[in-house]
């Protein structure tokens, strides 16, 4: 029934959110949105400012899909396009963040799941690497400008200040003001965590 | 909190009565906004995930030596998964951004210029190579079971701050890799999970009524309602 009474709210108040008509020509331009347009990641950005100001907890936008996305195995000069599509949306977000004051509470999270090899794959492309890659966190409660960690000469292995993805999910945890052993869930007998039996918050990043 | 929902008249009195009756005989109202573990500067997350894996040494991973090695030929330990290969210098150049001077390349001109804001981290670690087990655990933590989303942690853990919306919502044009499990409750309460918004003409699927009096839907509801109390 709770499902079915949001759904009920939803239809007067989603609308809104949707409903870009409010929004200035700069803040448009900020996202690199043309009036009127309703698809491209910028309209997500957009879209995911104003449900943050609505009070939703947990928003996140998705950038590409498993058939349209960042997997250069052949060339990686196809990285260009999925850089485009997402730089200036995502820079307008935190600077429209910034300017409404939301980046003040507001977390901001980007990731990917993994890296990419030093060594070519394919003709000139690279391939699956878990060993390391870059994420980064804005806004509420991070440093800004730091640079934590460090990969080996050729980025190909961690060398310095390790950050696992359970120590990711953790840090996270930590900046909303939840301690990720604490955060469980008795399922099937037992008490199960985000980061199960592992994840250290990483205090360095913390402002 | 419906009360004070049916004093903004939000709410329509026959619905009213019958969701204040469901409050009341339960006893937790589980997506009230609940006080963190600790206090926090972080109220809410935006969680941008790009899919497919992204060139760390294309991007925000600044490799010098890597753009001399091209197409040596060497043994990298540590994990790399095809360690003899031809290396492959980066595509793009790096520069300066921001006060701070971090190096970012061509790829993210706008980011590059607001890096005083950003906090990057260049040693994150994944165990799996393959892009459905490292989406679903940058997600979940886990590599290989479906486990709740962080997405449904933070609302189970928070609760959520506007009644009327979800408390996780999710912005994807496209299928994700592992599909909805990147964004589902698993064995969280349902009213956890996230629901997903396709960006186009019609972002929410059905959000128009079937029909358009709204008291109908009223009744519909009411008697749902009526039936899931006597199940319970």
């Amino acid at each position: 029934m709770r499902a079915f009474e949001t759904a009920f709210h939803m239809q007067t108040e989603a609308r809104d959110i949707f409903d870009l008509s409010s929004e200035s020509d700069q803040t448009l331009a900020l996202y690199g949105l043309q009036r009127g347009q309703t698809e491209s990641f910028g309209w997500s950005c957009l879209v995911g400012r104003r449900l943050a100001e609505r009070g939703v907890r947990f928003i996140e936008l998705v950038d590409g899909s498993s058939s349209h996305n960042w997997d250069q195995h052949g060339d990686m000069a196809e990285h260009a396009q999925h850089a485009k599509a997402i730089d200036q949306p995502i820079a307008g977000l935190l600077q429209d963040l910034k300017r409404t004051g939301l980046l003040e509470d507001t977390l901001v999270v980007w990731t990917t799941e993994f890296g990419r090899t030093p060594g070519v794959d394919g003709e000139k492309g690279r391939g699956h690497h878990s060993a390391c890659f870059s994420s980064w966190l804005a806004g509420a409660g991070v440093k800004g400008g730091l640079v934590y960690g460090a990969t080996d000469e050729l980025g190909a292995t961690v060398v310095e200040n390790r950050v696992h993805v359970h120590d990711f999910h953790a840090t996270i945890l930590h900046l909303l003001g939840l301690d990720h052993e604490r955060l469980t869930f008795r399922h099937g007998g037992r008490d199960y965590r985000l980061t199960d039996v592992h994840g250290h918050v990483v205090d360095d990043l913390l402002a | 909190m419906l009360q004070s929902l049916a004093g903004g008249s939000l709410l329509l009195p026959g619905l009213l009565s019958a969701l204040l009756a469901e409050e009341e005989s339960s006893t937790v109202d589980a997506l009230a906004p609940k006080p963190p573990h600790f206090p926090a500067k972080a109220k809410r997350v935006i969680f941008i995930f790009s899919n497919g894996g992204v060139s760390h040494m294309d991007t925000f991973d600044h490799k010098p030596k890597l753009f001399a090695a091209d197409g040596k030929t060497m043994g990298i330990g540590g994990g790399l998964s095809n360690q003899q290969r031809r290396l492959l210098r980066p595509g793009w150049e790096f520069r300066p951004g921001g006060r701070c001077g971090t190096l970012v390349s061509d790829l993210f001109p706008h980011l590059r210029e607001l890096m005083d804001d950003i906090c990057l981290i260049r040693s994150m670690k994944s165990d799996d190579n393959e892009h459905y087990q490292a989406t679903l655990a940058i997600h979940t933590g886990s590599f290989f079971f479906s486990r709740p989303s962080i997405g449904s942690w933070v609302s189970y853990g928070l609760g959520t701050m506007n009644r009327n919306l979800p408390s996780f919502v999710v912005l994807s044009a496209g299928s994700p890799y592992a599909g909805t499990q990147i964004f589902n409750n698993d064995f969280l309460p349902a009213y956890h999970q996230g629901v997903r918004v396709v960006p186009g003409k019609e972002p929410i699927a059905n959000l128009d009524r079937r029909t358009q009096p709204a008291s109908l839907q009223e009744l519909e509801l009411g008697l749902a309602n009526a039936f899931n109390r006597r199940h319970l």
